[in-house]
C-alpha cells in the first residue's frame, strides 16, 4: 500500500521536476551566491584573496544611506501608483471594448504593439518625445499654446516622465488580460441584472468587477513584480537622475554593483528587496487563493 | 445594451485618445525609420518628410541586422517551446495533481523576484564553467528559466477555468496521468498556451541584458546588435529606428498568426459552457 | 487557412531548432580539430551559414597546429570597420602566423560591465579589451590587466616610446607599470563658429559693448561675455550650452571648469578638496552658463544633443571632446560643415591655466588571457602608424594618436582640429582623479551637477556632501 502511494507520488512528481532542475540550478545557485555575497566584503575590483565575511555589516551600510531608503520609498509608492493607474485605465477601456465595439481583433493587436517593442529602443524614443529640443511631446503641447516643461531636468517632471512611459507600455497588457476575463464571465448574469432594471454603470461594478477578481489578481501580482525591478527603461531614459530623483531600487543596486562595484552591498540590498516582494507575494497567493477551489 | 448617445460619444472619445496615446510612440518609431538624420536631430520635428529606405539599408549592413534576427529567432522560440512545456507540466502537477502546494509555488515564484542584475554575475560564472557562454544554449537556458514562473502562474489559473469532470472520466478508463497530460490537457487549454506564448515570446525576443553580457560575437541578438548603433559621438536614430521596427515586425507577424486563437486562449471560461 | 499558418509556425520551430543543432555540431568542429585542412573545411561548410561575427583565419595554416584564437572585446561604431584593414595588415607583417580574430563589440556602458563580469567571473574570455584611461585604476587594482613592460622590451612597439605625445603615456601607469597602449585620443576642446566670430557687423558690435576685439575667449570670464552677447533667443541662437543629463559630459564639464580655475583633487595629505573655493566658484559659474547662455532644455540634454545643437548652427561656441570634431564635418550630420574653429580651453582667474581634460582609450591585454603572447602581436599591429592614420581619416570617428598621424599633412587637411590636438596633449593636458574610485567620483559629481541645477542647495553644500561621499569612496 505505502510502496503504491510513493510511486503514486512520484509518478505526479516528475511533472515538476524540469522546473525545480531549471529554477533551482539557474536561479537558486545564483540566490544562494548572492546571498552569500551579502555578508562579505566583495568589491568586484578587489582580487578574489581579499574577500572577507563582516556579518550584517553590509546591511548596517545600506540602511544608514539616504539614497537606499529614499529609493526603497520611491519604488514602492511608484510601484501602488503604476499598478493603481494601469489597473483603472485597464478596467474602463476594457469594460467599453467587450460591448461597445465590434473590432476588438484588431485594436487588441494594436494594444499589442507597445509590448512588442524592444524596451531598450522604447527608452531612446521617449527620451528623443521629452527633448526639450527636438522633442515632439513640447512641439506639440507648443502647438496648442502650452509651454512643455523640461521633462527629464526636474525631479517632479522627471518622475512623471517614468510613469507615463510605464503607463503607455503596460497599459495594453492590462487591458487585454481583463478583457479576457471579462468576455469570459457567464452572459446569464448579465441578463438577469438587464432584466431586473440594473442600468450600465451598476452592472460594472455588482457585477463585472467582483467576478474579476481572480484576474485582476494575477494581473496585478505580475505587473506589481516587474514595476518593483523596474530597469532598462529608466536606464535609457533618466538613469535615476536627475541627481538621485527618479532612482529605483534596481537602479540602485545597479549603480552599487556595477559603477561602485560593491557587490557585497548590492546582493545586500536585492535581498531587502526580495524579502518585501516575498511578504507581498505570499500575502497576495494567499488573498486571490490562487491554489483552493472557489 | 442601450447605451445613450452622450454615453457613446464619451465612450469613442476616451478609446480614441487611448489609442492615440497608444500608437502614437509606435508611428514615431517607424517614421522616423523613414527619416534622415536631419530630420530626427534637428528642430522641428517633422511630420512631412521625404521618406527614404537608406535607414534601412543601413542598418542592415551595418551589423548584419538579418542575421542576428535569425539569432533572436532561435533563441526565443526554443525557449518559449521549452518554457510552455515544462511550465504546463509544472501546473498540472501543482494544480490538479496536488505536488508540493503553495510552498512550491511560493518557491517558483520567487525565482522571477531577484533583480537580474544581481543574478547575472553568478550566472556568467556557471556558463563559464559549463562552456556555455556565447553560445544559444546559454540564452535558451536563461530564457527558459526566467519565463517559466509566468508560464506556471498563467497556466496554473487557466487550468482552474478547465472542468475536472474530463479527466476524471479519463482516469477511469484507464488513462495514465502523462496520457491524460498530453491527450487532454494539452489540447483543451491549447488557447491559453497560446496567450501565454506570446507573452512569453515578447519577453524573450526582448530581452537586453541577458543577451548583452552571455553572449556577443558567434551568437548576437536583435535588441543587442541596434544597441551597437550607439557610437559614443552621435546617436544613429534612423538606423535604430529601422532595426527596432525590422524587430518589432516578426513579433508583429507571430501575434497575427495566433490572434484568433489567443482571444480563445484568453477567454478560456468559454470551454465551461 | 488558420491549419496552414499553424503548420508553417510549427516547420519554423523545428527548422530553428535543427539549426540551432547543426550550428553548434559545427562550431565544435571548428574549434577542436586539429587537422588544418579539416579546420578549413568545416570553416567553408559552415561560413555560409554560422559566421555573422567578423571572424575570419588570419593566415593559412602551414603546420598542424590548430589556429590560435585572439579575442577582442571592442567598443561598438567605428572599430568594426577598420577590422578588415588590420587583419589584411597583420597578414602582411606576419605572414606566418595563424592567429584567428575574434572580434566582439559592445556600447559604452555594457563594455565596461562585460570587461569587469568576464575578469571577475569567467576569466580567459577575452585576450584584448579597448579600455578608456577612467577605467584602468580599478581594473588594474583587481588584476585584470596584464603589465606589458617585459613585452616593450623584447619585441617593442614601433617607434615607442618617442612618437607619441607625452601625455597619452601618463594615465595608463600604476606603480611604474604600463598596461595599455594607447589608440584614440580626444581632450577637451573648445569650438567655435567662424562665420559668426568673423563677421565685421558682430565684430563692431562686440568692441562697442565689451571694448575689446571679438576673438576666441582665452579666459573664462571673455568666455562669458562672448556668451552674453550670441546669446540671442529669439534668433534662436545660444551663446554656449552644456549637457546636464549625461555621464560622459556632465561631470567632466564641471572638472574641465574647475581645473581652469586652478582647483585640484587632492589636498598634499591626499584628502579630496572637490569643495575647495575654486570648486564650488566652479559650479556657480557654471551653474550661471546653463542658466544665462544655454538653451532652457540644457539640463536635460546628453551630449549628442549639445553636439546636435551645435551642427543645427544653434550656438555659437562650445567646450566638447575633440572626437565630435569630426561629424561638424559631415555634410549628412551638419549645418556648419567649414563653418568651425578650434581652441585651447579658456583660462579661469590668475592662478589658473588653459589646459584640457585628456581621457584616452588604449588597448590592454587581459591577464586572463590564455595567449598573451599572440595577442602582443596584435596589439603591435592595432597600433602600428599606418593603421592609426587609417583610423583617423577612414570616417570610422577614430582619433589617433601618433605624433606621426597629428602632423600628417594628408590628416590636417581634412580634419584642421588636429593642429590644436596636437598643441594640446604636448603640454596642455591635465587627467582625470586618477584613483580606482575614478568611476564613482565621476557619478558623485554628476549627481552634485545635477542637484545643483534643480535647485536642491548651495554650491558649498553640495559640494561639501559629495566631497564628503567621494572621501567614504576612497577609504572603503
Amino acid at each position: 500500500m505505502r510502496t503504491n502511494k510513493i510511486k503514486n507520488y512520484l509518478n505526479r512528481f516528475v511533472f515538476v521536476v524540469p522546473s525545480i532542475i531549471l529554477i533551482s540550478g539557474f536561479t537558486l545557485y545564483p540566490l544562494i551566491f548572492a546571498f552569500v555575497n551579502s555578508f562579505k566584503k566583495y568589491k568586484l575590483t578587489e582580487p578574489n584573496n581579499n574577500i572577507k565575511f563582516i556579518g550584517f555589516e553590509n546591511y548596517i551600510e545600506i540602511f544608514k544611506q539616504k539614497e537606499f531608503i529614499e529609493a526603497l520609498i520611491r519604488t514602492i509608492g511608484l510601484t501602488i501608483l503604476l499598478v493603481i493607474v494601469e489597473l483603472l485605465i485597464g478596467i474602463i477601456i476594457a469594460v467599453i471594448l467587450s460591448d461597445s465595439f465590434k473590432g476588438h481583433g484588431i485594436i487588441r493587436s494594436v494594444l499589442l504593439l507597445p509590448i512588442a517593442a524592444t524596451p531598450v529602443i522604447v527608452g531612446l524614443t521617449w527620451k528623443l518625445m521629452y527633448d526639450p529640443r527636438v522633442g515632439v511631446i513640447n512641439y506639440l503641447l507648443n502647438l496648442i499654446g502650452i509651454e512643455g516643461p523640461v521633462w527629464l531636468a526636474n525631479s517632479r517632471w522627471a518622475l512623471l516622465a517614468v510613469i507615463i512611459m510605464d503607463v503607455w507600455q503596460w497599459t495594453p497588457f492590462m487591458v487585454i488580460i481583463l478583457l479576457a476575463g471579462i468576455l469570459g464571465q457567464p452572459k446569464d448574469l448579465y441578463e438577469a441584472a438587464l432584466v431586473d432594471g440594473a442600468n450600465r454603470f451598476r452592472v460594472v461594478t455588482k457585477i463585472t468587477i467582483p467576478l474579476l477578481k481572480r484576474v485582476m489578481g494575477v494581473a496585478i501580482l505580475i505587473r506589481a513584480s516587474d514595476v518593483f525591478r523596474l530597469f532598462d527603461q529608466i536606464w535609457m531614459l533618466t538613469r535615476g537622475g536627475p541627481g538621485t530623483a527618479t532612482e529605483t531600487l534596481t537602479v540602485r543596486i545597479y549603480r552599487t554593483g556595477f559603477s561602485y562595484f560593491e557587490m557585497g552591498e548590492a546582493s545586500a540590498m536585492s535581498f531587502i528587496m526580495l524579502i518585501i516582494m516575498m511578504i507581498f507575494i505570499i500575502f497576495a497567493i494567499k488573498k486571490i487563493n490562487l491554489l483552493e477551489e472557489t | 445594451m442601450r447605451i445613450s448617445k452622450i454615453n457613446l460619444i464619451i465612450i469613442t472619445i476616451l478609446i480614441i485618445l487611448f489609442l492615440t496615446f497608444e500608437i502614437f510612440p509606435i508611428y514615431w518609431i517607424i517614421s522616423n525609420s523613414f527619416k534622415s538624420y536631419k530630420d530626427i536631430a534637428f528642430y522641428p520635428p517633422k511630420f512631412i518628410f521625404t521618406p527614404s529606405i537608406n535607414n534601412y539599408i543601413d542598418a542592415i549592413q551595418r551589423s548584419n541586422f538579418l542575421y542576428a534576427i535569425r539569432d533572436s529567432a532561435v533563441a526565443s522560440i526554443s525557449s518559449v517551446i521549452l518554457a510552455v512545456l515544462f511550465g504546463s507540466m509544472a501546473a498540472y502537477g501543482i494544480a490538479r495533481l496536488k505536488v508540493g502546494g503553495t510552498g512550491l509555488l511560493i518557491f517558483i515564484i520567487s525565482s522571477r523576484m531577484l533583480p537580474i542584475i544581481i543574478l547575472i554575475l553568478p550566472l556568467y560564472i556557471i556558463f563559464t564553467r559549463l562552456k556555455l557562454i556565447d553560445t544559444y544554449y546559454s540564452l535558451i537556458i536563461s530564457y527558459t528559466t526566467f519565463l517559466l514562473s509566468f508560464v506556471i502562474w498563467q497556466m496554473i489559473s487557466f487550468l482552474k477555468e478547465v472542468p475536472k469532470e474530463i479527466e476524471e472520466a479519463a482516469i477511469i478508463d484507464g488513462c495514465n496521468y502523462w496520457q491524460i497530460f498530453f491527450k487532454i490537457i494539452l489540447p483543451i487549454s491549447k488557447p491559453g498556451l497560446i496567450a501565454v506564448s506570446i507573452f512569453s515570446f515578447l519577453g524573450a525576443w526582448n530581452d537586453y541584458l541577458f543577451a548583452s553580457i552571455l553572449t556577443g560575437s558567434k551568437v548576437l541578438t536583435a535588441p543587442v546588435a541596434s544597441s551597437l548603433f550607439l557610437t559614443d559621438r552621435y546617436v544613429p536614430w534612423g538606423p535604430m529606428a529601422a532595426a527596432c521596427t525590422m524587430t518589432m515586425l516578426p513579433a508583429l507577424i507571430f501575434i497575427l498568426i495566433v490572434q484568433k486563437q489567443m482571444i480563445k486562449g484568453l477567454t478560456m471560461g468559454a470551454v465551461k459552457g | 487557412m488558420k491549419k496552414i499558418l499553424l503548420w508553417l509556425l510549427v516547420m519554423l520551430v523545428g527548422i530553428s531548432m535543427l539549426a540551432t543543432f547543426s550550428l553548434v555540431g559545427c562550431k565544435t568542429t571548428t574549434t577542436t580539430t586539429a587537422a588544418a585542412e579539416t579546420t578549413a573545411a568545416a570553416e567553408t561548410t559552415s561560413a555560409t551559414e554560422t559566421t555573422k561575427a567578423v571572424e575570419t583565419t588570419a593566415a593559412t595554416t602551414t603546420t598542424e597546429s590548430k589556429p590560435v584564437e585572439v579575442k577582442l572585446l571592442f567598443l561598438a561604431g567605428g572599430l568594426n570597420t577598420l577590422a578588415p584593414m588590420i587583419e589584411k595588415k597583420f597578414n602582411e607583417l606576419n605572414p606566418n602566423s595563424n592567429i584567428k580574430f575574434v572580434y566582439e563589440f559592445a556600447d559604452y556602458g555594457t563594455l565596461h560591465d562585460k570587461i569587469a563580469i568576464a575578469e571577475a567571473g569567467g576569466a580567459g574570455a577575452y585576450d584584448i579589451y579597448w579600455t578608456i584611461t577612467d577605467w584602468m585604476p580599478e581594473f588594474i587594482k583587481a588584476g585584470f590587466l596584464m603589465p606589458l613592460d617585459s613585452y616593450l622590451e623584447k619585441d617593442p612597439i614601433d617607434g615607442w616610446p618617442n612618437t607619441y605625445p607625452q601625455t597619452v603615456l601618463n594615465f595608463q601607469t600604476v606603480d611604474g607599470k604600463l598596461y595599455g597602449i594607447p589608440g584614440h585620443d580626444g581632450p577637451y576642446m573648445l569650438f567655435y563658429r567662424t562665420d559668426l566670430f568673423n563677421n565685421e557687423t558682430e565684430k563692431n558690435n562686440f568692441k562697442e559693448k565689451y571694448g575689446y576685439e571679438l576673438a576666441p575667449p582665452e579666459t573664462w570670464d571673455q568666455f562669458k561675455d562672448i556668451a552674453n552677447f550670441f546669446t540671442r533667443p529669439d534668433k534662436n541662437l545660444y551663446g554656449t550650452s552644456f549637457a546636464g543629463n549625461d555621464p560622459q559630459a556632465t561631470p567632466y564639464d564641471l572638472v574641465q571648469i574647475a581645473h581652469n580655475f586652478g582647483a585640484k583633487y587632492w589636498e598634499d595629505n591626499g584628502y579630496p578638496t572637490f569643495n575647495s573655493d575654486k570648486w564650488i566658484n566652479a559650479l556657480e559659474f557654471l551653474g550661471k552658463l546653463y542658466k544665462e547662455n544655454s538653451p532652457k532644455g540644457a539640463p536635460q540634454l546628453d551630449m549628442m544633443g549639445r553636439a546636435d545643437m551645435f551642427k543645427e548652427g544653434k550656438l555659437a561656441m562650445y567646450a566638447d571632446w575633440t572626437g565630435f570634431a569630426g561629424y561638424f564635418e559631415l555634410q549628412e550630420l551638419s549645418n556648419v560643415v567649414g563653418k568651425v574653429g578650434y581652441s585651447l580651453m579658456p583660462k579661469g582667474g590668475n592662478d589658473g591655466n588653459r589646459d584640457s581634460l585628456d581621457i584616452y582609450w588604449c588597448y590592454a591585454v587581459s591577464n586572463s588571457s590564455k595567449n598573451k603572447d599572440a595577442a602582443w602581436q596584435v596589439i603591435k599591429v592595432l597600433t602600428n602608424p599606418e593603421i592609426d592614420k587609417l583610423w583617423t581619416i577612414g570616417g570610422m570617428g577614430g582619433v589617433g594618436v601618433r605624433n606621426s598621424t597629428l602632423n600628417d599633412p594628408e590628416v590636417l587637411k581634412q580634419f584642421p582640429f588636429y593642429k590644436t590636438m596636437a598643441e594640446i596633449l604636448n603640454g596642455n593636458a591635465f587627467g582625470s582623479p586618477y584613483t580606482p574610485a575614478a568611476a564613482q567620483i565621476y557619478d558623485i559629481l554628476k549627481i552634485a551637477v545635477q542637484n545643483y541645477l534643480a535647485g536642491s542647495g548651495t554650491a558649498k553644500e553640495i559640494l561639501d556632501a559629495a566631497n564628503a561621499k567621494i572621501a567614504g569612496a576612497l577609504t572603503k
